[in-house]
This record gives C-alpha cells, structure tokens and sequence, in this order.
C-alpha cells in the first residue's frame, strides 16, 4: 500500500519517468515545452522539459545533453517507456513554447517557443503519439503539474486561475 | 566559456562601477541610502542558479530592457513582490495597493536604473550604451531567466551569471540586476580594458 503520494520534479533540460499515483511536475516553463507521454494501462508516464526545437546545429559539440532538445529527448525517453510497457498505448499532452516578453522581434532566430511547438509536434507525429491536448503559445510562463492517477494536467500562470487539459 | 582570474576581476570592476551608478541613481531618486553589494560574476548551470539564487518557481516581477548602442544584449530587474511594495513606496513615498501604480513605478525605476548602469559602463569603455524602453511581466523566475538567455541565442546548460544585489538600510531588497550582453561583447569589453 503506497500511502506517500510523491511528486517527481523534471528540471529544465531533463527528462523523468513515474507512476501512478505519483505527480510529475515542471516549472517555469518560458519558451520551453513541457511534454508528457502516457500510458493509461500501465499507469505510466514521462515528463520531459527541453529547451531547444533541434540538436543539429549543435552536433559537433561533445557531451550532447540530449534531453534538452526536442529531436532527442523525446525519443530517447519513449524508448524507455517502451521498456518499462512494452504494450503501451500513448497519448501526449504539451505545454509551453511561449514567447515572453514578446521577443521574436529581438531574436535574431526568430520566436524559439513556436519553433519549440512545432518540433514537438512533428517528433510526436514521427513516434505516432497522438496528441490529445496543449496548452501553448502566448507570452506568459507556465507551469505543469500532471496526476498519473487519471493524466489529469493542471496548468499554472501566474494572476490566473490553474487550468486543467 | 572560461575566463582567467584576472579577466573576471576585470569584469567584476565595470560591473561594479555600473551597479555603483546604479544604486545611487536610486538613492537620489527615493531620497534614502540605497547601497549594492560586490557584484557576482559567476558560471552557473541553471540548477546551481535556481538553487543559489532564486528558485525557478518564484512568482517575481521581472522588468526587461534592450540594450542598444555599441554593445548589443539585455538588462534584466528581478524584484519579489515585498521589495517592489517597498520600492514603490520609497518612490511615491506612500503605500499603494494598485498594482498598475507599482508596476509603473518599478518600470520606471528600472529605467533609471539600466540607463545609469549602462551610463556608467560605457563612460568607462569609451562606448555608446543605453537601454530601451523596459517591458514589465509578473511570472515564474525559471520562465524568465531561461527565455532571457535563449532570446539572447545563448543555449548553453551553463550561462555567465552577471548580477548586482541591492540593500536599503541594512536590509536585503530583493532586487537583482542581471546584466546578460550578446555572446562576444564581454570579450570586447575586456579588450577595451587591455586585459
């Protein structure tokens, strides 16, 4: 009998996998997207918090962090979902990819959080993930705390009533 | 990503003399001793930044300004909602609950602050700095620092923490200064310094 409902909280650049009944949080999500995959069967799920929509133009560096960018991190942590419930059948929910203090017009690469959004999206495609629900865009930070009890994904902003997808 | 000793003492001098200007910018301006600590230059993943400095769930008001000039980046004031009531109120020297009233306020007293800072800095190397109309959010402290950086194209786990600390009458405000430049304007301000 598990009577300590843990939370488990992902930093930024990094991924982590729970079960039910624990919660996965992450905070302070800017133009970062928080993705969560789960699997309703097994009560299983992975949060990840990456930072940048692609790895490529960084790939000569040594010591990648995978887990910070879109294009790995994601893969890299279905796979051991996939260990850990091979029959899994996942849904994914995404929060993030703001762009804060209306920066786009500042950034030389343009509004990272949408870039952000649309890697996430394409790299779900590619995994057939499907999407069920997001909370995404705009210019405010975000925070996610999601239940494995029932994937239940409450959102936070701050001066907002909490949002639940 | 690494300097010398001496190369951050350099740096840890103009910052000094920015934050200097900075705060007794301020002082005038609230008519009340406003004094800076020594100012931090350190390499800091956003871990350790979030562990040491302020967490990444603090809800802060955070002012952002461009600087524009020679020198390209961003001027960034993080101030717990305690501190901008106290500010505010050193400002208009009385309390108020409207909160459009004390983000106008901190807004402005931002500007003072970046423009003097930077004043000050390029004063001292000889270049053109000001900064740009300050935006003001209310968010997660973790949103803002990362976002800063990223705008900035700096997407390093790691980044170069510049930052002044400000205290009114013995007591911590808190109120930071991050000063975050483009990637290679440090490098330039150290060869201005002949370091």
């Amino acid at each position: 009998m598990e009577l300590i409902q843990n939370e488990v909280r992902v930093g930024i650049a990094d991924y982590k996998i729970a079960q039910t009944p624990s919660k996965l949080i992450t905070v302070g999500l800017g133009s970062c997207i928080g993705t969560i995959i789960y699997d309703e069967q097994a009560g299983i799920a992975g949060l990840s918090h990456i930072m940048l929509p692609d790895s490529h133009p960084f790939a000569k560096k040594q010591a990648l962090n995978t887990a910070k960018f879109a294009d790995l991190a994601l893969p890299e942590m279905v796979g051991k979902l996939k260990q850990k419930a091979p029959r899994a059948r996942f849904k994914a929910k995404i929060v993030g990819g703001a762009n804060m203090f209306g920066f786009n017009a500042l950034s030389k690469t343009g509004n990272i959080g949408q870039r952000n959004i649309e890697a996430v999206e394409e790299m779900l495609e590619e995994l057939r993930i499907p999407l069920i629900a997001s909370h995404v865009g705009g210019n405010s930070g975000r925070t996610m705390i999601v239940d494995l009890k029932n994937f239940e994904t409450m959102v936070r902003i701050v001066h907002h009533d909490a949002v639940y997808i | 990503m690494a300097y010398s000793e001496l190369e951050l003492d350099g740096l840890k001098e103009v910052i000094n003399i920015g934050g200097g200007h900075a705060a007794t910018s301020i002082s005038k301006l609230v008519n009340q001793k406003i004094d800076m600590h020594v100012p931090e230059i350190s390499i800091l993943s956003y871990h350790e930044l979030y562990e040491q400095v302020i967490a990444d769930d603090v809800e802060v008001h955070a002012v952002v300004s461009s600087i524009v000039g020679d020198y390209n980046g961003m001027i960034l004031f993080v101030v717990s909602d305690d501190s901008a009531d106290k500010l505010s109120e050193l400002m208009l020297g009385t309390k108020t609950d409207d909160i459009n009233v004390k983000m106008s306020a901190v807004s402005e007293l931002t500007n003072i602050i970046s423009n003097s800072f930077l004043g000050a800095i390029g004063n001292l190397l000889n270049v053109q700095l000001v900064s740009a109309l300050p935006v003001i959010q209310d968010d997660y402290f973790g949103a803002v620092i990362s976002s800063v950086y990223m705008a900035l194209d700096q997407y390093d786990d790691h980044i170069m923490v510049i930052r002044n600390e400000f205290t009114y009458s013995e007591e911590k405000l808190d109120a930071s200064l991050f000063f975050i430049p483009e990637t290679g304007v440090l490098e330039q301000i150290l060869k201005s310094l002949g370091i």
